[in-house]
C-alpha cells in the first residue's frame, strides 16, 4: 500500500506556515489546524520578537492562493482528537468550527457591525481584527454577543453565520507537523515587574498591536493619561525572571536595542535606558545594532539582579537593580517596556497523549539529535517554538528543512494546479473596451449614484460597454461576471472593483474564465480609492469617473502575451563536502535529482577536529551515504573554475585533477564553511598553557586535567577586526567550563557578554556548578602573563592564576576563498565577509523576506548554507543546509516553468535598445542580460519579478513591463488630469 | 602621474608641434590610426578624420575653431562595439574626453584601445559666426587663443572650468610653458607607455602648467557662478522659462548632436507621445489653446532629467538649434545644479558610478517630506496642551 | 479662479503598489477621509517611477504631485525606493533651478499599515498646494 501524500499541520507558528508553503508548492495537499478562531492571534507577540517593525500581513498571500487552488483545508477553533497508525498512513480525527466569517466570501462590508446592538468597551460584539487593510477577520465576542441574528440578515454574501457547527472530521495523512505558536508568560509571570500592577509597565507585544495602524509612533507609547513619556526603561525580562518561568528566544536582546533605537528615532530628547544582563546578539548582524544603539544615545546597563516597583497613584515606576559589583541601584521611569520571552508550550501533555511525542527536561518537545524537527515518533515532526526557544530566521528555515524529512513519508504528489482556461486571441479584433462597476452587493448604491456614473462613463472615447455588477469576489458573483464580459463581447475590461491586493486573483479568474488575458485589464480601487475614504457624492462621481477614464486609456493599449517560460536543468552542485554540502547533497539526491559535489581538500567531511565522538560518527555515517549514492558525483581536490549562466540555467566547469570537468546544473549550493580566528597576542602560540576551546577539548579527551582554568571570551570576536559575535563561543566555553568543574578544576571565565543561547541554560548550570565570572570593558581585554606561579591573567586589578589559559576564539569567513568565489558566482558577500543569503541587510530581514516573498529564485538560485554564511552550530548547520535543499526541491523538479509573474514581466524592445546595460545594473534580481551579440539587453523570465526598475532607468522606454508600457502610462496620466 | 611630463618644442607654434608629433607616432605604428578633426577640402568646416595615412595629417588640427561633430560622437560610433584590435588615438576637446568617458559608462564607447589625446582649450567659435567667414572665423579664433580671451567664444565655453586635463591618457599642456614649448603629460599607464615608445622622458616638473591652470581656473569659476546666477534670474519661473523656449521648433536637433544622448529613438519622440485627437483637445480645453507641435516644455525639463547628470557642457546643442535659443546655457546650469546634488562630476573618472544607478541608505534626506504626527487631526504639541489645561 | 479658497488643486498621488497602496487601503478599512480631489496613480514601485511621469502631469494640469512608497529598508523589491529617492531629488533640482516650485513635489514613505499616515499626507498636501496656489504652467498653452 503506498503512502498518504496529504499532511496535517497542527499549529500556526512561522515554521507551520513556511512548512505548509513549502508542501503546496512542492505537490502536496495539507490540512491546516489553527487553534485560533483567526489567522494571527499570535501576531502581536511574533511582531514584537521580530527586532523590526515590519508588517509581514502579505506573507499569508501562500496560504490564500492554495486555498483557492485547492491543496490547502484551514480549519478553525480546531483541536486534534485522535492520531492512529503509523507513519505513512496515520489516521487523524480532528474538530473545528468554522470562522463566524468566511473570509473567501466576505466583501468587508462593515454592515454587521453597523447593525449590531451591543457596544462593549468602545466596539462591538462583532468586529475586525487585525485592523489593517488585508485579510481581515470578523470576530465575534460570544460573551456580550446576544444571538440577535441581525447581522446574519444583512450580510449581502451569507458569509457570516453567528452558530457555527462544530465538525469532528476524520482524515488519513502521511505525516503530521506539530507547529503550536509560541505563549507569552502571563501577567501573573511577570508580577515582579509590576506588569498590571501600573499604568507606566507594558509589554512590547502591546506596543506593537498598538503600532499596527501607524507604525511605531509616539502615540503607541501614550499613557493613559494622555502624557507621552519622557523616561524609558526596557527591561529584557527572561534575564531576571525566576528560573523556568520564561525561556529567551534569541533576538531579545535585539529586540530591546531596536526598540531603543526607534524610540529615541521619535522622542529624541528622552531618556532611554536598556536593562539586561548581557546583550546576546549571536551571530551575524546583530552588534550592529548594539553600536547604532550607542550612537543614539541609549543607555544600557547591565544588571544582575532586577524587578520594578510600582509607584502608587503615580504614572511612574521604579526599576530596582544590582549592578555587577553589587551596587544597588534605582532608577524611575516613566514608562517601563517589557521584552519578554516565551513560556514552556502548555500544549506538551495533549500532544504526548495524542501522538506520543516527548517533552524534553525543559518542557518542550524533544527533537532526535542531529535531525531538525523529527520527534521520537516517526513520520511526526514539530518546527519552530515548540521545539525550544528561538530566532526568527531559525523558524521560519525549520518550514522548509521540515520538508526535506517530512517527504520520505508521503507518497506521491497528490495536487497540482488546475491549468487555467483557454484564453482567446484578440490580437486581429478592433478594441472594444467594457467597464465593469461593482455595486458591492447594493452597498455602493448609498454612497454614490452608480446610474449617473454608468451614463458618464458611457461616453467617454473608446468604452464600447458599461455596466454595473453585483460583486466580483464570491464563487457566484465570479461566475456571473466572467458570464457577462464574454456576452458584452468586449476584449479590454475595466474592473472597478477593490483591493486587488486581496482580490486579483479572483478577478484574473473572472476575466480568464471570459477568456481574456488578464494583461488586457485593469483592476481600479473602487471602493478604497472613493466610497470608503470620501463623503461629497458629486466630486466622488468626478474621482471615479477620472480613475476610470485613466483605466481606459491603459487597457486601451494593452498587448496580451502568455507567460514566457524557461528550462529549469534538474540538476545541483555543491560546493564543499564538508557537514553543510553533505546534507544539502544527501537530500537533494534522495528525491531523486543528480548532485555534484565539488570538494577542494582530499577528503570529504570538513573541519571534523572541531567534532564531538558522536558528531563525528553522524558526519562519517553521511560521508557514507553520499559516496555510496548513485547520483550523487563526488569531485575531491577540486574547485570551480567557471561559472556562467543563471538560476535554472548554470554551465559550471569544475578544475579536477583529472582535468576539466563541465557540469550543468540548476542551482549552486555554496557550503565553503569558514574558519577559526587565530589568536593574536595572550600568549597564544608562545606559551603551551595558553589554548584554543578546541585544543583544550582534544587535552580533556586525552584524559590531561589541571587545578586552574582561566577563560577568555571574544578572542577574535565583536571587534572593528571581526564585528560580529561569533555565537558558538559562550554555549562551547561554558561547557567546557562545567566539564573542568566535574573534574575538579577551577574555572574563571573572563567575558563581555555572556551569550549563550537555546533551551540548556549553560549559564545557570556553570554558575551553579561553581564557575566564577570576571566582567571587563568591551575596549579592554584581560592581558595574559608568565609568573612563577604559572599563567597569570590581569583584568585591571584583578589577578587570577591559572595552569590553562583558554581563548574563546570566534569564527571568521574564509576571506581569500569567498572574495574569488563571490566574485566567480556574481554573488555578494556581506558587511561581515559571509556570503549573504538574500539581498538584504540583516538576518530578520532574510527571514521575512522568505516568508513574505517566497521567492527560491531571489538569489539567482545560490544558496549560502552552514558557515559560509553566518557562524553556526552543529545542528544548525544541518538546518540551513536543509532549509536550502528545502527550497531547492520546490524549483528543482519543475522542468518548464514560467515565472512566479507569469505573464507580468519585463520585456525589451530590442530595435529601441542600445545595450547601454543600465537596467542590467538596477536589477534587484539579476534577472537580465546584455546579448553581446545583439547589443540588446535579455530578460531571463524566472527571475523577474516585475520591480519596474528597469523601466525607470532606461531613457527610452526600450525595457518595459507587460503591463505598464509607456503607450499606456502616458495615456492613462493625462486621463487623470482631466 | 601629473607630477612629470615632457617637454615638446614648438617653435612653429603649438599646432604645428603636435601635429608633427602625431605624425611620429603613426608612422612609428605607435598608434594604428588617429582621429582627428581635419579641415574640409572646402576649406569651411572641420571634420573628424579616422586616418591612417600620415600624409593626411596636413591640414589636421589638434584645436579646431569650432566643434561641427562633437569628437565622443565619433569616438562612440568608432568603438561601439568593442575595443578592437587596433590602437588609436583620438585628439579631442576636454568636454570631449569627458563626454566619453561617460559614454564608455553606458556601454556606447569602449576605451582600451583607445587613447585620449586632450589639449589645453581656449574654446571653440559658435558656429553660426565662423560660418559667416571662415577664413575671417579662423583668423579671430587663432588670435583670441594665444591670448586666453575667450570673448569670441561659445557662451559655455566662456565659463568653462573644465578646461584643462581631464582623465585622459595624454594632454598636451600649453598654459606656463615656457615660450616655444609645450608640456606632454601623461595621465594614466598606457599614456606612460606610449611616452615611453617615443623616447620622450618624463623629466619636465609641472609645476607651473599647474599653477597656471589653477589660476585659470578660479577666474572661470567665478565667471561661471556669476553667468549662471544672472541666467538663472532671467529664465526663473513659468514666463522666463518658456520665453526662452517660444521659438523652439521641435526639431530635436540639441539632441541629435548631444554626445550623451546616445539613444537611438528618442523617447520624446516614441509612440507614448503620440496621443488620439482626444487627448490634444482635452489638454487644450484644460489651458484654452495647445501649441503645435506639443510638448515643447516636455522635451526639455524631460530630456535634461534624462541626461543632465552626464552633461559636460560642451555648447554642441547650443550650435545646432536653428532658433538660436541658449540650450547649453540652460542645460549647462541645470548639470551643475544636478550634478552637485549627488557630489557627482561628469567624465570627471571612469570609478565614478552614474548616480541613478548607485545609492547610499543613508542621503538625500532633504528630499523626503517630515512627517509630524496628528493625532484625530491635532497636533501631537495640541494635545499635550490639552492634557496640561485640563 | 479669483477667489483662493474656492481653489480646488488637482492632485496626484503616485503610489507603490505594495506599502503606498496598502496604507490608502488600510486608511480605507478605517474609513479615514481624505479630500476628493487627490486621485491615485499607481506604479509597482517607487522604483518603477520614471522622471518625465512626474514631470508630465506637472506641465498638463496638476497642481501638485505627492509620491510614496516603501520605507527604505522596506522596499517590496530591495532596493527600488533608494532609486526613487534619487530620482526625485534630481527632479526638484530641475525644478528648482528653474524656478518651477519645486514644493509642488512630495515625497515621503507610506507603510502598509500606516492608514493614518497616507490620509494625514493626502489632507496636509492637500492643504499646502492650495495655500501654493494654482501651478502657472498648468494654463499655459505654450508648453
Amino acid at each position: 500500500m503506498s503512502n498518504e501524500s496529504t499532511v496535517l499541520i497542527y499549529g500556526t507558528n512561522l515554521g507551520g506556515y513556511r512548512a505548509a508553503y513549502a508542501l503546496g508548492k512542492s505537490g502536496h495537499k495539507f490540512i491546516l489546524l489553527n487553534r485560533g478562531s483567526y489567522v494571527d492571534e499570535m501576531k502581536y507577540q511574533a511582531l514584537a520578537q521580530l527586532p523590526l517593525d515590519f508588517c509581514w500581513i502579505c506573507g499569508h498571500m501562500p496560504q490564500r492562493l492554495f486555498k483557492a487552488l485547492g491543496a490547502m483545508q484551514d480549519c478553525y477553533n480546531a483541536e486534534l482528537l485522535e492520531v492512529s497508525g503509523e507513519a505513512g498512513h496515520f489516521h487523524v480525527k480532528f474538530k473545528k468550527r468554522d470562522k463566524v466569517v468566511n473570509n473567501f466570501a466576505c466583501t468587508e462590508c462593515d454592515q454587521c457591525i453597523e447593525v449590531c446592538p451591543v457596544e462593549v468597551d468602545g466596539h462591538k460584539a462583532i468586529r475586525v481584527i487585525p485592523e489593517a487593510g488585508w485579510e481581515n477577520c470578523y470576530v465575534i465576542d460570544f460573551e456580550h454577543c446576544t444571538r440577535c441574528g441581525k447581522c446574519e440578515e444583512v450580510c449581502p454574501t451569507g458569509a457570516l453565520k453567528v452558530e457555527r457547527p462544530e465538525e469532528v472530521l476524520e482524515a488519513d495523512v502521511g505525516a503530521i507537523i506539530l507547529a503550536d505558536t509560541f505563549e507569552e508568560p502571563s501577567d501573573e509571570d511577570l508580577r515582579d515587574f509590576a506588569l498590571g500592577q501600573s499604568p507606566s509597565v507594558i509589554r512590547n507585544s502591546e506596543v506593537a498591536r498598538r503600532s499596527l495602524l501607524t507604525n511605531f509612533v509616539r502615540d503607541s507609547v501614550r499613557l493613559p493619561s494622555g502624557k507621552i513619556p519622557q523616561t524609558f526603561g526596557i527591561v529584557v525580562t527572561p534575564h531576571f525572571n525566576r528560573p523556568g518561568v520564561e525561556y529567551e528566544n534569541y533576538n531579545l536582546s535585539v529586540s530591546a536595542i531596536y526598540r531603543a533605537v526607534r524610540l529615541k528615532d521619535v522622542l529624541p530628547q528622552a531618556d532611554v535606558t536598556v536593562f539586561l544582563h548581557d546583550y546576546r546578539g549571536t551571530g551575524k548582524g546583530h552588534y550592529r545594532w548594539y553600536q547604532k544603539a550607542l550612537d543614539a544615545g541609549v543607555r544600557v546597563e547591565r544588571a544582575e539582579t532586577l524587578k520594578i516597583v510600582p509607584e502608587d497613584g503615580a504614572e511612574q515606576v521604579t526599576i530596582h537593580y544590582t549592578s555587577a559589583d553589587g551596587e544597588a541601584h534605582t532608577h524611575p521611569v516613566e514608562l517601563a517596556i517589557l521584552v519578554t520571552g516565551q513560556s514552556p508550550p502548555s500544549q506538551m501533555a495533549e500532544l504526548s497523549r495524542l501522538t506520543g511525542v516527548q517533552a524534553d527536561e525543559n518542557g518542550f518537545c524533544r527533537i532526535r539529535p542531529f535531525s531538525c524537527c523529527e520527534t521520537d515518533v516517526d513520520g511526526i515532526f514539530a518546527v519552530g517554538e515548540l521545539t525550544g526557544p528561538k530566532g526568527n530566521p531559525e523558524t521560519v528555515w525549520e518550514g522548509c528543512a521540515a520538508l526535506t524529512e517530512v517527504l520520505k513519508y508521503l507518497g506521491e504528489k497528490n495536487f497540482k494546479p488546475a491549468p487555467g482556461p483557454p484564453l482567446r486571441d484578440v490580437s486581429e479584433e478592433p478594441v472594444r473596451v467594457g467597464v465593469f462597476i461593482c455595486r458591492c452587493f447594493g452597498l455602493f448604491d448609498e454612497r454614490i449614484d452608480l446610474s449617473a456614473l454608468e451614463e458618464r462613463v458611457q461616453a467617454l472615447p473608446g468604452v464600447a460597454h458599461v455596466e454595473v455588477i453585483e460583486g466580483c469576489c464570491t464563487g457566484p458573483t465570479i461566475k456571473a461576471t466572467a458570464e457577462r464580459i464574454k456576452e458584452s463581447g468586449v476584449n479590454r475590461v475595466v474592473l472597478a472593483v477593490c483591493t486587488p491586493l486581496q482580490k486579483k486573483g479572483k478577478y484574473n479568474k473572472a476575466v480568464m474564465m471570459a477568456g481574456l488575458n488578464p494583461l488586457l485589464c485593469e483592476y481600479l480601487r473602487f471602493r478604497e480609492d472613493v466610497i470608503q475614504v470620501h463623503t461629497d457624492r458629486d466630486k466622488m462621481l468626478e474621482k471615479s469617473l477620472a480613475l476610470i477614464r485613466s483605466g481606459v486609456e491603459k487597457v486601451r493599449r494593452g498587448m496580451a502575451a502568455g507567460p514566457p517560460t524557461d528550462s529549469f536543468t534538474p540538476h545541483a552542485l555543491v560546493v564543499g563536502g564538508g557537514l553543510a554540502g553533505l546534507t544539502a547533497a544527501h537530500e537533494i539526491a534522495a528525491n531523486g535529482f543528480p548532485v555534484v559535489l565539488v570538494e577542494r581538500e582530499e577528503r570529504l567531511g570538513g573541519q571534523m577536529q572541531y567534532l564531538t565522538d558522536e558528531q563525528r560518527k553522524y558526519v562519517e555515517g553521511l560521508i557514507s551515504a553520499v559516496e555510496n549514492a548513485d547520483n550523487i558525483t563526488c569531485y575531491t581536490q577540486a574547485h570551480l573554475a567557471q561559472v556562467e549562466g543563471y538560476a535554472g540555467n548554470y554551465h559550471v566547469v569544475v578544475e579536477t585533477p583529472e582535468g576539466p570537468v563541465p557540469v550543468d546544473t540548476g542551482v549552486i549550493i555554496v557550503a565553503t564553511g569558514a574558519r577559526e580566528y587565530r589568536p593574536e597576542g595572550f600568549l597564544y602560540g608562545q606559551d603551551p598553557g595558553v589554548m584554543t576551546q578546541a585544543e583544550l577539548q582534544a587535552k580533556m579527551r586525552n584524559g590531561e586535567v589541571v587545578g586552574r582554568v582561566a577563560m577568555i571570551q571574544c578572542v577574535g570576536s565583536r571587534t572593528a577586526e571581526v564585528p560580529y559575535c561569533s555565537r558558538l563561543c559562550c554555549n562551547q566555553a561554558l561547557r567546557n567550563a562545567i566539564a573542568l568543574r566535574e573534574q575538579g578544576s577551577e574555572v574563571t571565565v573572563f567575558y563581555r557578554d555572556i551569550a549563550t543561547y537555546g533551551k540548556v541554560d549553560y549559564y545557570r548550570l556553570a554558575q551553579e556548578a561553581g564557575v566564577k565570572f570576571v566582567r571587563f570593558p568591551d575596549d579592554h581585554y584581560p592581558d595574559v602573563r608568565r609568573n612563577g606561579a604559572g599563567l597569570e591573567v590581569v583584568n585591571g586589578k584583578q589577578r587570577v592564576q591559572a595552569d590553562w589559559v583558554v581563548l574563546s576564539t570566534g569564527v571568521v569567513p574564509d576571506a581569500e576563498n569567498n572574495q574569488a568565489l563571490s566574485q566567480l558566482l556574481n554573488h555578494p558577500l556581506d558587511y561581515e565577509g559571509f556570503f549573504s543569503s538574500d539581498i538584504s541587510n540583516y538576518p530578520y530581514e532574510e527571514a521575512i523576506k522568505k516568508l513574505t516573498k517566497p521567492f527560491e529564485l531571489a538569489s539567482n538560485g545560490i544558496f549560502p548554507v552552514g558557515l559560509a554564511h553566518s557562524p553556526r552550530s552543529f545542528e544548525e548547520t544541518i538546518l540551513t543546509a536543509k532549509d536550502a535543499a528545502g527550497r531547492v526541491l520546490v524549483v528543482i523538479g519543475k522542468g518548464k516553468m514560467p515565472p512566479p509573474g507569469k505573464m507580468f514581466v519585463a520585456d525589451v524592445y530590442e530595435s529601441l535598445c542600445m545595450g547601454c546595460g543600465l537596467c542590467v545594473d538596477v536589477c534587484p534580481y539579476n534577472a537580465r542580460y546584455i546579448d553581446e551579440f545583439k547589443k540588446v539587453a535579455r530578460v531571463r523570465p524566472f527571475l523577474c519579478d516585475s520591480c519596474g526598475s528597469c523601466v525607470a532607468i532606461c531613457p527610452n522606454d526600450a525595457s518595459y513591463l507587460r503591463d505598464f508600457m509607456g503607450e499606456q502610462s502616458i495615456a492613462a496620466l493625462d486621463a487623470l488630469l482631466e | 602621474m601629473n607630477n612629470k611630463g615632457a617637454i615638446l618644442p614648438a617653435e612653429d607654434g603649438v599646432e604645428s608641434a603636435v601635429i608633427g608629433w602625431l605624425k611620429e607616432a603613426l608612422s612609428k605604428k605607435v598608434f594604428d590610426a588617429l582621429l582627428i578633426p581635419v579641415e574640409v577640402p572646402a576649406g569651411d568646416s572641420f571634420a573628424y578624420l579616422l586616418l591612417r595615412n600620415p600624409a593626411l595629417l596636413e591640414n589636421a588640427s589638434p584645436l579646431p575653431p569650432v566643434m561641427p561633430v562633437q569628437g565622443a560622437k565619433a569616438i562612440s560610433r568608432l568603438t561601439m562595439r568593442g575595443n578592437g584590435s587596433k590602437r588609436v588615438a583620438a585628439i579631442v576637446r576636454p568636454c570631449e574626453a569627458r563626454a566619453a568617458i561617460e559614454l564608455t559608462k553606458l556601454e556606447q564607447a569602449h576605451l582600451d584601445n583607445l587613447w585620449l589625446i586632450t589639449v589645453d582649450c581656449p574654446g571653440v567659435l559658435p558656429l553660426s559666426d565662423y560660418l559667416e567667414d571662415p577664413v575671417a572665423g579662423a583668423a579671430r579664433f587663432a588670435e583670441a587663443s594665444q591670448r586666453w580671451d575667450r570673448a569670441p567664444m561659445r557662451p559655455v565655453c566662456q565659463i568653462c572650468h573644465h578646461f584643462s586635463m581631464p582623465a585622459s591618457d595624454l594632454h598636451i599642456g600649453t598654459l606656463g610653458s615656457a615660450e616655444g614649448t609645450v608640456f606632454v603629460i601623461p595621465g594614466s599607464p598606457k599614456g606612460e607607455r606610449v611616452m615611453e615608445n617615443l623616447g620622450m622622458p618624463l623629466d619636465a616638473a609641472l609645476d607651473d602648467w599647474a599653477a597656471r591652470v589653477k589660476e585659470m581656473e578660479e577666474v572661470q569659476r567665478e565667471r561661471r557662478r556669476q553667468a549662471h546666477t544672472d541666467l538663472k534670474a532671467g529664465i526663473a519661473g513659468p514666463d522666463g522659462l518658456l520665453d526662452v523656449f517660444s521659438s523652439c521648433i521641435n526639431c530635436h536637433n540639441c539632441q541629435r548632436v548631444c554626445p550623451v544622448c546616445y539613444c537611438r529613438q528618442c523617447y520624446f519622440e516614441s509612440a507614448a507621445l503620440k496621443l488620439p485627437p482626444e487627448n490634444y483637445l482635452a489638454r487644450a480645453g484644460r489651458k484654452g489653446a495647445l501649441r503645435f507641435p506639443p510638448d515643447t516644455l516636455l522635451f526639455h525639463i524631460g530630456r535634461a532629467s534624462h541626461m543632465v547628470l552626464s552633461c559636460v557642457s560642451c555648447g554642441t546643442c547650443e550650435d545646432a538649434c536653428p532658433m538660436s535659443i541658449p540650450v547649453a546655457q540652460v542645460f549647462s546650469l541645470l548639470a551643475d545644479r544636478a550634478q552637485e546634488t549627488f557630489g557627482y562630476v561628469a567624465g570627471r573618472s571612469l570609478e565614478d558610478p552614474l548616480p541613478l544607478v548607485a545609492y547610499e541608505m543613508d542621503e538625500l534626506h532633504q528630499v523626503e517630506q517630515p512627517y509630524v504626527e496628528t493625532y484625530h487631526g491635532l497636533q501631537i504639541a495640541d494635545c499635550e496642551q490639552e492634557v496640561q489645561d485640563a | 479662479m479669483s477667489d483662493k479658497q474656492e481653489f480646488e488643486p488637482r492632485i496626484i498621488y503616485i503610489l507603490c503598489s505594495w506599502c503606498g497602496s496598502g496604507g490608502g487601503e488600510t486608511a480605507a478599512a478605517h474609513h479615514l477621509h481624505y479630500p476628493e480631489n487627490v486621485r491615485p496613480y499607481r506604479v509597482n514601485c517607487t522604483g518603477a517611477l520614471p522622471t518625465v511621469h512626474i514631470i508630465r502631469p506637472l506641465i498638463e494640469g496638476a497642481d501638485g504631485v505627492a509620491i510614496s512608497g516603501c520605507h527604505p529598508g522596506d522596499c517590496h523589491y530591495n532596493d527600488g525606493n533608494f532609486r526613487a529617492r534619487r530620482r526625485v531629488a534630481l527632479v526638484k533640482s530641475i525644478l528648482d533651478t528653474l524656478d518651477l516650485e519645486p514644493e509642488r513635489v512630495w515625497f515621503r514613505y507610506v507603510a502598509h499599515g500606516e492608514g493614518r499616515r497616507f490620509v494625514d499626507t493626502a489632507t496636509e498636501f492637500n492643504d499646502h498646494i492650495k495655500k501654493l496656489g494654482p501651478n502657472p504652467l498648468k494654463t499655459r498653452s505654450d508648453t
